[in-house]
C-alpha cells in the first residue's frame, strides 16, 4: 500500500507560508505498512517532527490497515495525545474496499469519526496534510480501552543477599525498533535485560486465510499486501507459484525485468532501514546521508517504470520493454558507488562501532536451525554476526542490487506483449523470492477452480521472532534496542 | 531596586540567549537554505508548547512533578548571574564566582531526576537512575578541568580569571582542560551524545516522557539556557572572556560564546548516542585520569609561566 | 541591598527552610524526605549569601546536594517503598486523616505493658512480617530489617486447618506488595523476594457455583474470579471468608513453608493504563490522585481515629464494623492541622484480639508504621526548647557587640576563619559518622551472626544435599560446570548451585522460554 514511497521531494513553500507555519509534532502509528513513509516524512520538513511519545504530540498519523489487535493500543495512544489533538489517516491510494475485504482489520472511521483522511500517493501529499492539520476538526476523547492481561514468565533467580527487584519493561507495541507494531516485554534487573518475552500479532490481517476466500486475481492484490514494505517480492512469489502450476517459464527479458524490480525494492528497503536505524542512534550525519541516498534512489526508481511493477507482474503477463523509461545507467551506477562509499565510511567509523560492534552476535548454526535467511544470516556467515556486520551486509547488498538491476535493464531485447492468464490448473506449487529481509516463500494448492485451495507463506521475519528471547537475554537495555533494530523486523510480514 | 533591575536584566538576557542558541541549533540542523525556518521555528515551537495541554499524570508525585521544571529554570537563572559580560558587567560578583557556578549545577540535575522519578512511569525511573549516574560522573572532571584556570589566575572570581588572561588565553596552554570541560558540559546539559536520559528514541522520552505543554517548555528552556551558560563559562575560563580589540566587550563575549557553541554542536553531529555504561566509562576511565593529568601539567606550567605571580 | 527587599528575601528563605525541614520529618516518602532536606539546606545557603558568606553558601550547596543525593540513591536502592506509595495507599484506604503522603498517626499514649505470660503459651515462634524465614523463640527485632517480631501461630489458623503447605487445588499465592503476582505454589515474589501469602479460594466443601470475590477494602467490587481489585489493586478474596480470613491477609499471614519454589513463576500482568503509548508502563498501585491534599483533610476529619492492626493491610470496612461493637470510640476529635501527628487519644481495648498481637506488639507495629520513634515527643520538646533558647539569645544578645566596618580584608578574614572552623567541624563530623557507620556495620554483623546461630539451634539443620560442586549461570541454568568461571553464553560469572531441586526446576523453566514469541 504505502510500502514503497514513490516520490520524495521536499516541497518548496512560499516565504510567508513558512513564516507562519506552525510546527506540528506528530506521533506515527504504523499498522505495519507505513515504515518507509514515516521514515521519509520525518526528514522532510523541520516543522513536521516525529516524536516518540504521544504525550509530546498533538497529531496522530495512522497508516492503515490497522489490525484488530492493535485497536486498544490505538485508543490508548489517542487518549494520551496532548490536546488539542487531531488524527490523520493515511489510506490506500486505490480505494479501500477492494483491497482489504476479508481481512481482519479495524475500521478506523468508526473509532475516530473526526479523522482526516489522505490517500498516500506521495510523501509530499502526506506532508502537506500534516502541516495543514490545524484546519481539521479536533479529536474528542476516545473511550478507555480494555486491556487484556498478558501472562509474563519471570525467570527464576537464585536467592540473593541483597535482593534486587525485577522490572518488566514493556516496549510497544508502537516503538521505533521494528517496522510495525511489536510488543516486547523486557524483564530487566537494572539496566540488564534478563529475559525477553515477545507479543506479536499486532499486525495480523489474516492474508493467507483471506487469499483462500477469494479468486486468483484478487488474491494477487492480497499477496501484495503480505509485506507492504516489499510488495513486489511477495507478489512475484505468488505469480511464480501460479506460473509453475501453469507450466510456464517467463522468457529471459521478462524474468530480467521482474528480477530488476525486486532488486530495486530490496535496495530501497535496505536504505530506508538504514535511515530508521540511524535515527534510532541519533547519528545526524549518517541520517542525512541515508536520507539522501534513500530519497535519490526512490526518485530514480519511480521515474524508471512507466507502469509500476505491481501492475505488470501477473501470471504469464509479458510486457513490452518500453515499460522502462530511458534512464542512463550511469545514474544508477553513481548511486551504487555512493552506496559503496557509505559502506566503507560506516566500516571505518569507530564511534559507530562503539554502539554496533560485538553486540548481538548470532551463531550461524542457530540461525539456520531457525530457518532464518537474508541479511541476518549473511552477516553471520560472512562477517562477525554482530550488529555492525548486519549494517554492512545490508549496504553491500543494496549496492549489488542496484548494480545488477541496472545491468539487467540495459538489455534492450524486445518481447511481445501478452496478457495475463488466470486459469490455474490443479496441483501444488512452491515458489521463493529473495526479499529484503530474507526468503519469502509461498506454497499454494489448486484444485483447478476459482479460488486457491491452500495458501501458506514462509515469512522471513517470523523466523526471527522466536529467537528474540535468547538474543536479548543478558544484554544491556540500550544494546537490546539496537539489536532489535538491527534485525530489521517487518511486523506486517511477520504476522501475516 | 538595583537588585531587582539586575536580576530582571539577567533573566531577559538569558531568554534572548536561549532563543539565539535554539536558532543556532536549527541552522546547523537545517543547513543554509532554510534560514527563515531556522529563525522562526524556536518561537513557533515555544508558542505551540504554551498552547498545548498540560497533562498531569495520575499518580504523579504531587510536589516533585510540578516543581521540577521551576527548580531547573531557577537554578539556571541563578548561575547566569556570575558570567561577566564586560569589565564591570556582571550580575553578582562574589569572590568565588566560579565555585558558585559549579555547585549550582548539581541541583539542576537533581531537578531532572525528580522529573523522572515523579512521573509514575517505568521509563521515567530508568531515566532517573541514568541521570543520577551522570550527575555523579560529571562533577569531578568538571571541577578538575575548571581548576586549571583557577590555578593560573589564583582566584575563583570570574572577573579575575578574565582579567588575568589579558596576556595569553588559557586555551593556548591548557587545551586538555578545555576538552575535558567541554565533555563535562555536554554531560550536565544532557546533550547528544550523552542524552540517553531524555532523548526521544531512547526509552520514549526518558525524564520528559510525561511532561507536555508549558512545563516541557520550561525544561527545554532550562536545558538550552544551561548549555549557553556553560559555553559562556568556557569562554570565560579558556578564551579570555570579553577581551578583544575594537568591538565592545559584551559583543566579543557573545561572539565567542556562540562560536564555541557552534563548534561543539557541529562536532556532536558525527557521534551516535552513547550507551549509559559507555558514558560512565568515558567519565571515570578517561576523563578523570585526564583531568588529573591536566592538573599536574597546569600546575607545572603555571609555576614556569607566571613564576607564582598573577 | 534595599532593606525591604532584604527582609522579604530573608523571610521567604527562612520559611522555605522551615517548611521543607518539617516536610522532611513528616513525609512518608523517602525520596521526598531527601529532597526536602536538600531544599532546606539550599535555603540556608541563600541565607548565608544574604550575610555575605558566599563561600560558605557554595560549600553548603555542594555538600548537601551531592551528599543528600547519594543518600537518596541508597535509600531508593535498599529500602522497600522509597516513594512512600505503599504507605500512602494504606493510609488512604484506612481513612486516616492528614494530607496524602504524610506520616501516619503516631500513637501518643504510653506503650502498654508486656504480657509475656499470656503470649508464650500462645506462640512459641516469633517471626518478622517481612521475613518469615526468621524464626526466634521469643520476641525481639528482626535481624534483617529490625521490625519487631510477631508471633507466627495466630496467622496460620487458616492454613493449619488444611495442612502446612499443601496446595489445595485452586489456591493462589500472592505478594503483599505486588498483588498482580499470582502463583499456584508458595515461594517468594519474583519481583521483590517477599514471601507469598495465600489467597484462599473456596474449599471444595464450601464451593458453590457462584463464588463471589471481593476486595477487602472495597466490598462493592465483586467478581466471580480471583484477580485484582480495580480500585486498589489488592488481591480479591472470597466473600464469605472476608470476616475470618482478614487475618490471613496482609503481612502477617505468611505461608508456613518458605521453601523457594523451583517451578515456573508466572504472574498476570495487566496493563491498567492500556497498551498503547510506548513506554506507558503499568501503574502497579493505580492511584487516583486528588489534586490537593486538602480534600483528604476535609472529609477525613469526621472519621474518628481507630486503632486497627496495621499489619492486616486494609480491611477497613469490615473490621471497623466489628470494632465498633467492641471498642470505645476515642475522645473528642481535635481539629487536625496539616501534617500534625494528631492529639487523638487512643484507647486500647485489651480484650480485642488484634490479629493475635498483644497491645504491646500492636503499639510497636504502629510505631514502626509511623516511621518514627517512640521518643518523638521528647525530640519535639527538645527541639522546641532549643529553638526558644536560640531565639532568646539572638534577641537579647548578651555578649558585647562591636559595629565593624565591612571591608574586603574583613570579609576574607572572616571567610578564612569560618572556613577553618567549618572544615574542622566538617572533618570531625565526617569522622564521627564514619565511626558510627563502622560501628553499626560491625554491630549488625554480630547480631546477624548471633541470630543465625540461634536459628540453627532452633531448627534441625537440614542435611545438605550432598551433590557435586556445580556452578551454573544465573541466566542460563542449563550451563553446568564443575569449576567456577564465566558463562559461555552471556559471560556472567558462574555461581554455585545451591539446591539440586532448584537447579532442575530452572532447567525446566528456562527451556520454556523458547516457545514464546513468534505467532506463525
Amino acid at each position: 500500500m504505502t510500502g514503497n514511497v514513490e516520490k520524495v521531494t521536499t516541497p518548496r513553500r512560499g516565504w510567508f507560508v513558512q513564516l507562519t507555519q506552525q510546527p506540528r509534532p506528530y506521533f506515527a502509528l504504523d499498522g505495519g505498512s507505513g515504515a518507509h513513509l514515516f521514515a521519509a516524512l520525518s526528514q522532510q520538513s523541520p516543522h513536521a517532527r516525529q516524536v516518540y511519545t504521544p504525550r509530546h504530540a498533538d497529531l496522530l498519523v495512522i497508516a492503515e490497515p490497522v489490525s484488530q489487535k492493535l485497536v486498544p493500543a490505538l485508543q490508548e495512544t489517542a487518549r494520551t495525545l496532548a490536546r488539542p489533538a487531531r488524527v490523520l489517516l493515511i489510506g490506500a491510494p486505490e480505494g479501500r474496499r477492494d483491497h482489504f475485504s476479508g481481512l481482519d482489520i479495524a475500521a478506523i472511521e468508526n473509532l475516530f469519526p473526526d479523522a482526516h483522511r489522505v490517500a498516500a500517493i506521495t510523501a509530499q501529499a502526506v506532508l502537506e496534510a500534516v502541516l495543514n492539520a490545524e484546519q481539521w476538526p479536533k479529536l474528542l476523547l476516545p473511550q478507555q480501552a480494555e486491556p487484556e492481561p498478558i501472562l509474563i514468565q519471570i525467570p527464576h533467580r537464585q536467592e540473593q543477599e541483597i535482593a534486587t527487584e525485577l522490572v518488566v519493561l514493556s516496549l510497544g507495541p508502537l516503538q521505533p525498533l521494528t517496522a510495525g507494531p511489536l510488543r516486547l516485554f523486557l524483564i530487566c534487573d537494572g539496566e540488564q535485560v534478563l529475559s525477553a518475552q515477545v507479543e506479536a500479532g499486532y499486525a495480523h490481517r489474516g492474508i493467507a486465510a483471506a487469499m483462500q476466500q477469494t479468486d486468483w486475481q484478487h488474491a494477487l492484490v492480497l499477496a501484495r499486501h503480505l509485506d507492504p514494505l516489499a510488495p513486489v517480492a511477495s507478489q512475484l512469489a505468488y505469480v511464480q507459484a501460479i506460473e509453475y502450476l501453469q507450466h510456464w517459464q517467463p522468457p529471459e527479458p521478462v524474468a530480467n525485468l521482474r528480477e530488476a524490480a525486486v532488486a530495486f525494492e530490496r535496495a530501497q528497503n535496505h536504505l530506508w532501514w538504514l535511515l530508521r536505524f540511524a535515527q534510532l542512534l541519533a547519528d545526524t550525519s549518517l541520517t542525512d546521508r541515508a536520507y539522501d541516498l534513500a530519497s535519490t534512489l526512490a526518485e530514480h526508481v519511480a521515474s524508471l517504470w512507466r507502469q509500476s511493477p505491481s501492475q505488470w507482474i501477473s501470471p504469464q503477463q509479458m510486457i513490452a520493454t518500453s515499460i522502462v523509461n530511458d534512464i542512463s545507467a550511469s545514474t544508477l551506477r553513481q548511486i551504487a558507488s555512493r552506496l559503496d562509499a557509505l559502506k566503507s565510511a560506516v566500516a571505518r567509523n569507530r564511534l559507530l562501532a562503539l554502539r554496533t560492534r560485538d553486540i548481538g552476535t548470532l551463531a550461524t548454526v542457530r540461525l539456520k536451525e531457525a530457518g532464518v535467511s537474508g541479511p541476518v544470516l549473511q552477516a553471520s556467515e560472512q562477517g562477525a554476526g554482530d550488529v555492525q556486520a548486519r549494517l554492512l551486509v545490508r549496504l553491500e547488498a543494496a549496492s549489488l542490487d542496484v548494480q545488477s538491476a541496472s545491468e539487467m535493464l540495459e538489455s534492450k531485447e524486445r518481447t511481445m506483449a501478452h496478457a495475463a492468464n488466470w486459469n490455474v490448473p490443479t496441483g501444488e506449487a512452491h515458489a521463493t523470492v529473495e526479499g529484503p529481509r530474507g526468503t519469502i516463500g509461498i506454497h499454494i494448492a489448486s484444485s483447478g477452480g476459482e479460488k486457491p485451495v491452500n495458501v501458506q507463506w514462509q515469512r522471513p521475519s517470523a523466523m526471527l521472532l522466536p529467537l528474540l528471547p535468547e538474543i536479548l537475554g543478558g544484554q544491556l537495555l540500550a544494546d537490546a534496542e539496537v539489536i532489535v533494530a538491527s534485525l530489521g523486523l517487518a511486523m506486517a510480514e511477520a504476522d501475516g | 531596586m538595583n537588585t531587582l533591575i539586575t536580576s530582571l536584566l539577567v533573566l531577559a538576557g538569558l531568554l534572548v540567549g536561549v532563543y539565539a542558541i535554539a536558532v543556532l541549533q536549527q541552522l546547523l540542523l537545517l543547513g543554509p537554505r532554510q534560514v527563515g525556518a531556522a529563525f522562526q521555528l524556536p518561537i513557533a515551537q515555544a508558542l505551540l508548547l504554551l498552547h498545548q495541554e498540560d497533562v498531569l499524570p495520575a499518580g504523579a508525585d504531587f510536589f516533585l512533578f510540578r516543581s521540577a521544571p521551576f527548580i531547573a529554570l531557577s537554578v539556571v537563572a541563578l548561575t547566569a548571574l556570575v558570567l561577566p559580560l564586560g569589565p564591570r558587567l556582571i550580575g553578582f560578583d562574589p569572590s568565588i564566582g566560579l565555585f558558585y557556578f559549579i555547585v549550582l549545577l548539581s541541583p539542576f540535575v537533581v531537578a531532572m531526576m525528580n522529573a523522572g522519578w515523579s512521573q509514575n512511569a517505568k521509563v521515567g525511573l530508568f531515566a532517573t537512575f541514568r541521570a543520577a549516574a551522570y550527575l555523579i560522573s560529571y562533577e569531578v572532571p568538571f571541577g578538575f578541568a575548571a581548576i586549571g584556570p583557577v590555578m593560573a589566575a589564583q582566584s575563583l572570581s570570574t572577573e579575575r580569571i578574565v582579567q588575568s588572561q589579558a596576556g595569553l588565553w588559557y586555551v593556548v596552554w591548557q587545551p586538555l582542560g578545555l576538552l575535558i570541560y567541554l565533555f563535562a558540559a555536554l554531560f550536565v546539559t544532557f546533550r547528544h551524545p550523552f542524552d540517553s536520559a531524555m532523548a526521544g528514541s531512547e526509552l520514549e522520552g526518558g525524564v520528559f516522557a510525561e511532561y507536555s505543554g508549558p512545563r516541557l517548555l520550561l525544561f527545554k528552556v532550562a536545558l538550552d539556557a544551561l548549555f549557553l551558560l556553560l559555553m559562556g563559562m568556557g569562554v570565560v575560563l579558556f578564551f579570555g572572556g570579553w577581551q578583544g580589540p575594537f568591538l565592545p566587550a559584551p559583543l566579543w563575549f557573545v561572539l565567542k560564546t556562540f562560536a564555541l557553541a557552534a563548534l561543539v554542536l557541529w562536532a556532536t553531529r558525527f557521534v551516535p548516542r552513547l550507551r549509559p555504561d559507555q558514558i560512565l566509562s568515558l567519565s571515570w576511565k578517561i576523563l578523570l585520569p585526564a583531568s588529573l593529568l591536566n592538573i599536574t601539567l597546569v600546575g607545572i606550567l603555571t609555576l614556569l609561566l607566571t613564576g607564582g605571580n598573577p | 541591598m534595599n532593606g525591604v527587599l532584604e527582609w522579604i528575601i530573608f523571610l521567604s528563605l527562612s520559611l522555605v527552610a522551615i517548611i521543607t525541614a518539617a516536610g522532611m520529618l513528616l513525609t512518608m516518602s523517602m525520596y521526598r524526605a531527601g529532597l526536602a532536606l536538600m531544599a532546606s539546606f539550599v535555603a540556608l545557603a541563600g541565607l548565608f549569601i544574604l550575610l555575605g558568606a558566599d563561600l560558605l553558601a557554595a560549600i553548603q550547596i555542594m555538600m548537601n546536594v551531592g551528599g543528600m543525593l547519594v543518600m537518596v540513591l541508597f535509600m531508593v536502592m535498599m529500602m522497600m517503598d522509597p516513594g512512600g506509595e505503599m504507605m500512602w495507599a494504606m493510609k488512604r484506604d484506612m481513612h486516616l486523616p492528614g494530607p496524602g503522603a504524610f506520616s501516619m498517626h503516631m500513637p501518643w499514649h504510653k506503650p502498654p505493658e508486656e504480657q509475656p505470660a499470656q503470649q508464650e503459651t500462645a506462640a512459641s515462634e516469633w517471626t518478622c512480617p517481612m521475613h518469615p524465614e526468621v524464626s526466634q523463640p521469643g520476641p525481639g527485632s528482626c535481624p534483617k530489617c529490625s521490625m519487631s517480631l510477631i508471633p507466627r501461630a495466630e496467622m496460620t489458623g487458616e492454613e493449619a486447618s488444611h495442612g502446612h503447605g499443601t496446595d489445595t487445588p485452586g489456591e493462589v499465592y500472592t505478594c503483599p506488595m505486588h498483588p498482580e503476582v499470582q502463583q499456584a505454589l508458595p515461594g517468594t515474589c519474583p519481583k521483590c523476594s517477599m514471601i507469598l501469602i495465600p489467597i484462599e479460594t473456596p474449599q471444595p466443601a464450601q464451593a458453590s457455583e457462584s463464588t463471589v470475590y471481593n476486595c477487602p477494602m472495597h466490598p462493592e467490587v465483586q467478581q466471580t474470579q480471583p484477580g485484582k481489585c480495580p480500585k486498589c489493586s489488592m488481591a480479591l478474596i472470597p466473600a464469605e471468608k472476608t470476616m475470618q480470613s482478614h487475618e490471613a491477609q496482609g503481612q502477617q499471614g505468611m505461608s508456613m513453608d518458605h521453601v523457594v519454589s523451583s517451578e515456573h513463576m508466572m504472574y498476570v500482568e495487566t496493563e491498567s493504563d492500556g497498551t498503547g503509548s510506548p513506554g506507558r508502563m503499568q501503574h502497579e498501585h493505580d492511584m487516583q490522585v486528588k489534586p490537593a491534599g486538602a480534600s483528604d483533610n476535609a472529609d477525613s476529619m469526621q472519621i474518628p481515629d481507630h486503632n486497627m492492626p496495621i499489619s492486616a493491610m486494609g480491611h477497613s470496612e469490615h473490621t471497623m464494623q466489628m470494632a465498633d461493637h467492641e471498642m470505645q470510640m476515642p475522645g473528642p476529635v481535635e481539629n487536625d492541622q496539616t501534617a500534625q501527628m494528631g492529639g487523638h487519644s487512643m484507647e486500647m481495648s485489651h480484650e480485642m484480639n488484634m490479629g493475635g498481637m498483644t497491645p504491646r506488639q500492636h503499639y510497636q507495629m504502629m510505631v514502626d508504621m509511623a516511621m518514627s520513634t517512640a521518643q518523638l515527643p521528647w525530640a519535639i520538646v527538645l527541639g522546641a526548647l532549643s529553638a526558644i533558647l536560640l531565639i532568646v539569645l539572638i534577641v537579647l544578645t548578651p555578649w558585647p557587640l562591636a559595629h565593624a566596618v565591612p571591608n574586603q580584608d574583613a570579609t576574607t578574614a572572616v571567610g578564612e576563619l569560618l572556613l577553618s572552623r567549618y572544615m574542622i567541624a566538617f572533618e570531625g563530623a565526617a569522622f564521627l559518622i564514619l565511626t558510627a557507620i563502622a560501628g553499626a556495620v560491625i554491630f549488625a554483623r554480630r547480631e546477624r551472626a548471633l541470630a543465625q546461630v540461634e536459628l540453627e539451634q532452633l531448627q534441625p539443620v537440614a542435611a545438605e544435599a550432598v551433590g557435586q560442586e556445580e556452578y551454573t549461570c544465573p541466566m542460563h541454568p542449563e550451563v553446568r560446570q564443575s569449576q567456577p568461571g564465566t558463562c559461555p553464553k552471556c559471560s556472567m560469572s558462574l555461581i554455585h548451585v545451591e539446591k539440586s531441586s532448584a537447579a532442575s526446576g530452572d532447567a525446566r523453566g528456562h527451556e520454556g522460554h523458547g516457545e514464546h514469541g513468534g505467532h506463525v
